[in-house]
């Protein structure tokens, strides 16, 4: 009964890794052929999508997702098997100045319009609406090259929205957008789900692809990991985006960022659960310790320590430190804190760790990120934290 | 098809008005380029050079060539460079990439109509009788024409694999005006060259228009044959190599 609009079968693609577009390299390559620089950025992908879906597709980054949307949309060949798309589809929405980055919203928005195959009238009659969605009428003018990269966005993805589509892919752009934006996109795409239009989203945004899509394909180095309700596919790709553990990360090099006069170096933030057992995985609700090992170089009056937990999408979650909770720290080298019944929802989260005498400014020793842990969690809600409540009849 | 004859329009309209808006002095471009260069040349072939044209002011006897031979040049300048120009629109959106070249060439027809109006003022100026087989014009612009297309064809999607083919093409544009009879007739040839020169498909291309508008004469038949098909096969096999390498387009933008 339903009508399949989407179908990958066998897919494979593969890419030239290091290709320099010089007619020097041409040349190369002819005295020696056998360089093997190929690169499978997709092997053996195959799923059906039918009409009316929404479909989410996560990942790491570098996973292959970008590269389905291009195959969807007709834009990349596949180098096996083959991709049969039914309907008209709409440009791909993805960062990067719309269509043509020297022309003037407004042409983008006719050039647009032509190459999907609009009419003229009714892309006259279309053209207010396109504006208005994107809230850009005071640039329609300007160059798309000078726009933000969330005007960019909107642009995009108001043209590419409001031509009546029959399949809308979207690549990670919503995080651009502002809030305001975001809200309406969602609202849109409702509206979107209800007339039937099949649409193909990818994004890091977990939350929101949990939100909207009834179904999630889980990409991981280039195959399909899992696929199928985000219930069962967002836990897989938590467990495997860090591979089920909390990760300390104050003896790593990379992106740690350490600094502070150093009479006091924080050497191991562990996590514990209620049986001192430390933990790999988080779960909402339940109660956690972290203990911090720390050394004392220098004999010091006054010892703080602090921890703040992050999103991996940024937003600060929590903080806490013993300067505002009036606790002395007293022992030599290690302490706890107790966390009762967390209420962080489920994701990706990172923290970092000061320690510090009268000013939290000037630490002693600070660093983030300091450690990473996914939290996985039984409760359907929405947001940053769980919320303990209830629903009462009146 | 149909659905992409606005696409084609709209590029080539575009293509056209963003040539003319950057330069003051806009579409007279069309006009002064051209003569510019017929002023220099003819400076050069009559007084310095003198290359022997016959009863015909050598000014004309270039024209009726330089004219083509610019629109040549233009045409393969232009959309040589034209699919990577449009990589924003082949990332996105799956359209017939043979648009691209072919609206970059169409675009430079206004040029040279321009030019031609500027060559019927020339021919009016300096006398020249009006011959009946001006009537084989469009049938040797249509075998230009195609010539013109599959060079592009084959240009403009070599150019996305290796982007330096813009950079060689100057010279090579220079190196195949000297070669074909633009600057001189081509009873020039010594004879033991000849062969190879005839081999240049420009040749029976640029001799038929000097045939048909200067003298009133067939031109060559055999020569404009050879031209003819060696211009049909290049447009299908530019048409065959741009189909097959435009799969691969998106993969290196
Ligand atoms: N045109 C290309 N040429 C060479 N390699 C490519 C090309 N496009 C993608 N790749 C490679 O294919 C892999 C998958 O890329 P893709 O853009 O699909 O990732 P992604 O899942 O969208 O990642 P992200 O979350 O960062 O957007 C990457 O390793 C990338 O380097
Ligand atoms: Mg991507």
């Amino acid at each position: 009964m339903q009508d399949t609009v989407i179908s990958f079968n066998n897919v494979s693609k593969k890419f030239k890794k290091g290709q320099r577009y010089y007619l020097k390299q041409a040349l190369l390559d002819f005295f020696r052929p056998g360089v093997n620089d190929d690169f499978w950025a997709l092997r053996n992908v195959s799923f059906k999508v039918q009409k009316g879906e929404a479909i989410g597709i996560i990942g790491a980054n570098g996973s292959g997702k970008s590269t389905i949307l291009k195959l969807i949309a007709g834009v990349l060949t596949p180098t096996k098997g083959n991709v049969v798309v039914n309907g008209r589809i709409g440009p791909l929405i993805e960062l990067g100045a719309g269509f043509h980055p020297e022309l003037s919203g407004r042409d983008n928005i006719y050039l647009n319009g032509t190459i999907l195959g609009l009419p003229k009238k009714e892309l006259e009659r279309k053209f207010e609406d396109i504006v208005d969605f994107a809230e850009l009428s005071d640039f329609i003018d300007t160059p798309v090259k000078h726009y933000s990269s969330g005007m960019q966005v909107r642009l995009g993805f108001s043209i590419a929205t409001q031509i009546n589509p029959e399949i809308l892919i979207i690549d990670e752009v919503l995080s651009v957008g502002d809030a305001s934006f975001q809200n309406k996109c969602l609202s849109l795409f409702g509206e979107f789900k209800k007339r039937g239009i099949t649409i193909i989203i990818v994004s890091h945004q977990i939350n929101l692809i949990e939100q909207f899509c009834q179904r999630l394909i889980l990409v991981e180095k280039g195959k399909i990991e899992a696929m199928g309700n985000p219930r069962d596919v967002i836990p897989v790709y938590f467990s495997s985006v860090s591979q089920g553990q909390v990760k300390d990360l104050i003896n790593k090099k990379g992106n740690v960022k350490r600094f502070g006069s150093g009479e006091v170096r924080i050497e191991k933030v562990e996590i514990l659960d209620d049986s001192n057992k430390v933990v790999t995985t988080f779960e909402t609700g339940k109660n956690y310790k972290i203990r911090f090992r720390f050394k004392k170089n220098k004999d010091i009056d006054i010892l703080n320590i602090g921890i703040g937990v992050y999103k991996t999408t940024g937003e600060y979650c929590f903080g806490l430190n013993t300067q505002y909770d009036h606790f002395k720290v007293t022992s030599k080298n290690s302490f706890e804190l107790l966390l009762k019944n967390i209420p962080l929802n489920a994701g990706e989260y990172y923290y970092n760790v000061v320690c510090f005498g009268q000013l939290e400014t000037k630490p002693y020793d600070w660093v983030g990120p300091s450690g990473r842990f996914v939290v996985s969690s039984q409760f359907l809600q929405r947001g940053l934290t769980v919320v303990n409540h209830s629903w009462v009849n009146n | 098809m149909v659905l992409y004859k606005d696409l084609f329009w709209q590029l080539t309209l575009r293509e056209i008005k963003a040539r003319y808006k950057q330069s003051i002095l806009g579409y007279a471009w069309a006009i002064l380029v051209p003569l510019i260069n017929l002023l220099v040349l003819s400076v050069v072939f009559t007084y310095i050079f003198r290359v022997p044209t016959g009863s015909t002011p050598y000014a004309v006897f270039l024209f009726v060539a330089l004219i083509p031979w610019m629109f040549l040049v233009s045409s393969l300048t232009s959309a040589t460079g034209s699919v990577m120009a449009n990589s924003a629109l082949i990332t996105k959106v799956k359209i017939p990439r043979e648009i691209l070249p072919l609206s970059a060439i169409s675009s430079k027809l206004v040029d040279l109509i321009l030019a031609s109006v500027l060559l019927v003022a020339f021919l009016y100026f300096y006398q020249v009788p009006f011959h009946i087989t001006t009537v084989f014009i469009p049938v040797i612009f249509l075998v230009q024409f195609f010539l013109i297309l599959g060079i592009c064809l084959i240009l403009s999607a070599t150019n996305v694999f290796y982007r330096d083919v813009e950079n060689i093409l100057g010279v090579f544009l220079t190196i195949w005006m000297y070669m074909s009879p633009v600057l001189y007739p081509s009873n020039l040839i010594p004879e033991n060259f000849k062969l190879f020169f005839f081999l240049n498909p420009m040749t029976g291309i640029i001799n038929a228009y000097r045939d048909a508008i200067l003298y009133g004469r067939f031109t060559d038949t055999y020569g404009f044959i050879y031209s003819a098909t060696f211009s049909l096969f290049i447009l299908l096999v530019g048409i065959i190599y741009f189909k097959n390498r435009s799969r691969f387009f998106a993969d290196v933008m």
